[in-house]
This record gives structure tokens, C-alpha cells and sequence, in this order.
């Protein structure tokens, strides 16, 4: 065996995990998700209580390492059981709404957060890091960076900065830019 | 599943989902920020598939890590803030009793010793090479004493020296990916056979293998010239990214070629990808991972039979065998030669 070889824990999330718990998740979101569902069902009671169903299909459902944003997952429960309540009021008006063309039925049995958006599931693991990579090397130097540093290393924006020399107020606009660039990839 | 156009102003909305993405997973992030990132979610349900396509990105970046830290090694290796450690051992020390903190103490005088002699003088003149040999059944990745990366194929043995301020590797035997720290004061050499290969600071593939020996650079430039030792002498060859450089016993020029950069060195990720590869390349890039087999085609018509696909870098035999069983051919192996034909 090698003697030099570093070991890196790459299970280990560094930068994407969300900084609250899932019921301050709820907590926060309770009063725009209600919001929503009165602008839908017109009824204060049953909108609560589609927005508690709502919590509790989430908590079943919710994974740490499954569901890249806990925050999106809820709202996107929510809207399905709003849309669902709303299809069986209004079967026309709710073909119409844009809400419900987004509409996943068994919102609590099938639904992540990245079904929607197909990741590149259908490419082999292999085929995506290479597109990636490719990517990567595309970016100006200073947004790859940024980009490595903060995903990879787990580094805040004020510390990439200290890293880098590169102003915080910029480090945002660099990461935007990363971002964007890999999220563009073509998916077949 | 969603029917919603997403492309239209993608870019502003993938812009503004980051932008939410970021201030709700950055370290200030307020109640507020979520209540009012809450807001804009409901706001339309474009706003929700950016925002899921953005958290997916960003989550599944971990897939690459590992390719990442390869290609981009010289990010990672770059220092770190210097008040991270110093707050970090304060608030350790702090917290120990008098046993723990000797403990502790002489773990991290231990530590400190490991990590600092590489850096010392001592070690950057080690009077005997550090030597490494990479199983026969792994692909290996070493860091060497200045930070330089190496993936080692398979059986791959090499030595490392620095030695009148220059970084020296010998690699008698095998095939090597090297991921140069720069360092313009230290000058880096792999020497193979009788050729040397200098450089500053890049990323390049050699290899020697009985019937191979070639020079191949993913990255920046490198010079290949005779060793100094040799009688034979000439002048030095600059070689620029996707550039190769062969050179053959029975031939006194050396060979170069034009490839792309990106499948030099593909190997040490220990996969090999093909994306409607002609079967006559994808088996020709086995056969330069193992010159010592060679495999054949049957039929003329398969040459041009388009391949998609990964085949886990193992032997020649074991990859033919995937090959043929993704599609459905015959394999016969006699010795060294591997035949795929139709079925």
C-alpha cells in the first residue's frame, strides 16, 4: 500500500446541508404555505390542515443524504395536496392553474425534490463527472475556485475570501456563476 | 411530471434560485430569509423547479469530488486561513485536564512533526529516493513531499528525490499521471527508459511499458529530450496539451500525434467512458492501457459499431468480456490475443 496517499472523507456534505431543523423549517414556512392555501381553498380550517398534512408527509418522507433542498421538498408537498383539495373543487380551473400543471400525484409516496428537474440520473455517474469536469475547466479561474473551495472544502464565503484575496462581495456573484454553469448541462 | 417551460429566462431564474440558495444556506441566514424564500417559491411554480435545479447541482456535485481534487489539486493544496488553527487549538487545550493535556500535547508534537519535516530541509534532501509500487490490482494516487498528485496504473512503480533543488522522479516501470505543483525553483523531471520529461508546474501522462513509451500532456507544456547520461543526443521536443509523443525501438523518430487532451490520464478516474466510440477506438484504448494483449475484431463490420459506455479499468480480458457482454458478442482468448466477433 501507498504511504503518501491523502484520505478525503468524500461522504461527508460539506456546504449544502441546511442550517435549521425541519420543524424550524415548518415553523417558517407554516404562514406562506398557508397563505397559498387560502388563496386555493378559500377555507382558513381546511387550509391548516392541508398545510399540517403537509408537515407530516414531509417528516415521513424527509432524508438528509436524498433530498437536496428540505425547503423546496416541503413547498412542493404542500402545493401538491393544495392542488390536489382544489382539482376536486374545480376540475376546469385547476387544468389551467400553472401550480397544477406542476401537480405530482402521491406526493407522499414517489416525490423527492429532484424529480421534477431530472438530474443526470440517466447518464452514467462516469458520463457526469466527465461533463462536469469539462465545465470546470471552462470557468475563469477565480469562479472555479471559489466554487471548489466553498463545495469541496466547506469553506463560508467571508473564509473562501481570506483564501482567495478576493473581496466577499464578489464571492457570491462567482458562485452564482458556478452554479449556473454546471446546472445548465445538457441532460439527454 | 412537469410540463412547465423552464428555458425561457432561465438564466435570470437559475440566477435568482442561486442567489436564494446561497443566502438560505449561508452561514447568516435569518428567519426572515426563509419566511421570505418561502414567498418566492409560492410565488410562481417556475420559481420552485429553478430552485430544485439548483439544490440538485449543488448536492450532486459530490459525485465529482473526487475527479475534482485530481484535476484541481493545486486549489485544495493552496494554504489555508491561518486563524482557523489557532482558535480551533485554544478551544481544545482549554477544555483538557492536566493527564489529557499531556496527552494531547505529545500527540500533536507528534503531528506537527509529521506534518512540518516534509517541509524541512532535512527532508527535501532525503538521501535515499522514496519509493512506491502501486498493487497490481488497483489504480493508486500519491502525494508527493511538494504537493504533486500522481495516479499510479496498475503494477506502476516509481521513486521520488529532490535533489540540487530539483524535483526528481524515476519511473522504471509502468504508467504514471502526474499533477505538477508549480514551483519555478524547483524544476520537475520524470525520467523513463532513456528520455526525460521537464517540467514546472502540469499535468501529463508517461508511459514505459515494454513496447510503449510515450509522453501525453493534458495540461500546460513539457519538453522531452535525452537523458544527459545518453550518447545519443537531440534537441529537446516542446509538447502542448492533446499532443503525444511516442517513441519506438525499431524506429529512430519519435512519434507525435494529436489527441484529445481530455482522454490523456482518463484512466486513473478507473473508469474508461465512451460516448459512440467506433468499437475499433474503444478497443485500441484498452490495448494502450495493455500493450502486452492485443484484441481483434472478427467481422469488418464491427469496427464501425458505435460504443456507449463505461468499462471499469481492470485487464485486458475482463474488459473485452464487458465489452462483449454489452454487446452481445463472442470472445475467444488464446494467450495474449483476444478476438470479438459477432454472435
Amino acid at each position: 500500500m501507498l504511504d503518501s496517499a491523502k484520505v478525503i472523507d468524500l461522504n461527508k456534505d460539506r456546504s449544502h446541508t441546511l442550517k435549521r431543523s425541519i420543524e424550524d423549517l415548518f415553523r417558517l414556512q407554516r404562514p406562506s404555505l398557508i397563505r397559498f392555501a387560502l388563496s386555493r381553498i378559500k377555507d382558513q380550517g381546511e387550509a391548516e390542515d392541508i398545510v399540517q398534512e403537509a408537515f407530516m408527509r414531509f417528516q415521513k418522507k424527509y432524508s438528509e443524504q436524498e433530498v437536496s433542498a428540505p425547503e423546496a421538498l416541503l413547498v412542493r408537498i404542500a402545493t401538491n395536496l393544495i392542488i390536489d383539495r382544489f382539482r376536486e373543487k374545480n376540475a376546469r380551473v385547476s387544468r389551467e392553474d400553472a401550480w397544477a400543471k406542476l401537480y405530482t400525484a402521491g406526493a407522499d409516496v414517489e416525490l423527492s425534490s429532484t424529480e421534477s428537474v431530472d438530474p443526470a440520473r440517466i447518464l452514467s455517474a462516469k458520463q457526469q463527472v466527465r461533463v462536469a469536469i469539462d465545465v470546470l475547466n471552462t470557468m475563469p479561474e477565480k469562479t472555479q475556485r471559489i466554487f471548489l473551495l466553498h463545495r469541496f472544502e466547506g469553506l463560508t464565503h467571508a473564509e473562501v475570501s481570506v483564501r482567495t484575496n478576493i473581496p466577499q462581495s464578489t464571492i457570491e456573484k462567482h458562485m452564482i456563476r458556478a452554479i449556473k454553469a454546471l446546472a445548465k448541462i445538457k441532460r439527454p | 411530471m412537469s410540463k412547465i417551460d423552464l428555458n425561457h429566462g432561465t438564466s435570470i431564474m437559475l440566477d435568482r434560485a442561486s442567489a436564494w440558495y446561497l443566502r438560505i444556506h449561508g452561514a447568516e441566514a435569518t428567519d426572515r430569509d426563509i419566511q421570505q424564500h418561502a414567498d418566492w417559491l409560492l410565488e410562481d411554480p417556475t420559481h420552485l423547479l429553478a430552485y430544485e435545479q439548483v439544490a440538485e447541482t449543488v448536492k450532486s456535485a459530490s459525485i465529482f469530488e473526487a475527479a475534482a481534487r485530481t484535476m484541481f489539486s493545486d486549489v485544495f493544496n493552496s494554504e489555508s486561513p491561518k486563524t482557523h488553527g489557532h482558535k480551533g487549538w485554544r478551544t481544545i487545550f482549554s477544555q483538557l485536564t492536566w493527564p489529557q493535556y499531556a496527552i494531547t500535547a505529545a500527540a500533536v508534537a507528534a503531528m506537527a512533526f509529521i506534518a512540518i519535516l516534509p517541509n524541512t530541509a532535512l527532508y527535501d534532501n532525503p538521501s535515499t529516493p522514496h519509493y512506491f509500487r502501486a498493487n497490481t490490482d488497483r489504480i493508486e494516487t500519491v502525494k508527493l513531499a511538494d504537493g504533486s498528485r500522481v495516479s499510479m496504473f496498475m503494477g506502476s512503480e516509481m521513486t521520488f528525490t529532490i535533489k540540487d533543488g530539483a524535483r526528481i522522479v524515476d519511473l522504471p516501470k509502468g504508467r504514471a499521471f502526474f499533477d505538477v505543483v508549480s514551483d519555478n525553483s524547483k524544476p520537475f523531471y520524470v525520467n523513463f527508459s532513456d528520455h526525460q520529461v521537464r517540467v514546472v508546474g502540469t499535468r501529463f501522462e508517461v508511459v514505459n511499458l515494454a513496447g510503449l513509451e510515450r509522453v501525453a500532456v493534458n495540461k500546460g507544456l513539457v519538453s522531452v529530450a535525452m537523458r544527459a547520461s545518453e550518447i545519443k543526443k537531440s534537441a529537446p521536443i516542446l509538447l502542448e496539451p492533446g499532443i503525444t509523443v511516442e517513441f519506438q525501438t525499431a524506429n529512430p523518430d519519435p512519434i507525435l500525434n494529436a489527441v484529445d487532451p481530455r482522454t490523456i490520464g482518463a484512466w486513473k478516474e478507473g473508469v474508461l467512458v465512451f460516448k459512440d466510440a467506433p468499437l475499433d477506438k474503444v478497443v485500441a484504448s484498452i490495448d494502450q492501457l495493455f500493450p502486452a494483449t492485443q484484441i481483434t475484431l472478427g467481422d469488418a463490420s464491427l469496427k464501425t459499431r458505435n460504443f456507449s459506455g463505461a468499462l471499469v479499468v481492470s485487464n485486458s480480458e475482463t474488459m473485452s468480456k464487458q465489452l462483449a457482454q454489452f454487446l452481445s458478442l463472442n470472445i475467444h482468448v488464446t494467450g495474449s490475443s483476444i478476438l470479438l466477433d459477432t454472435k
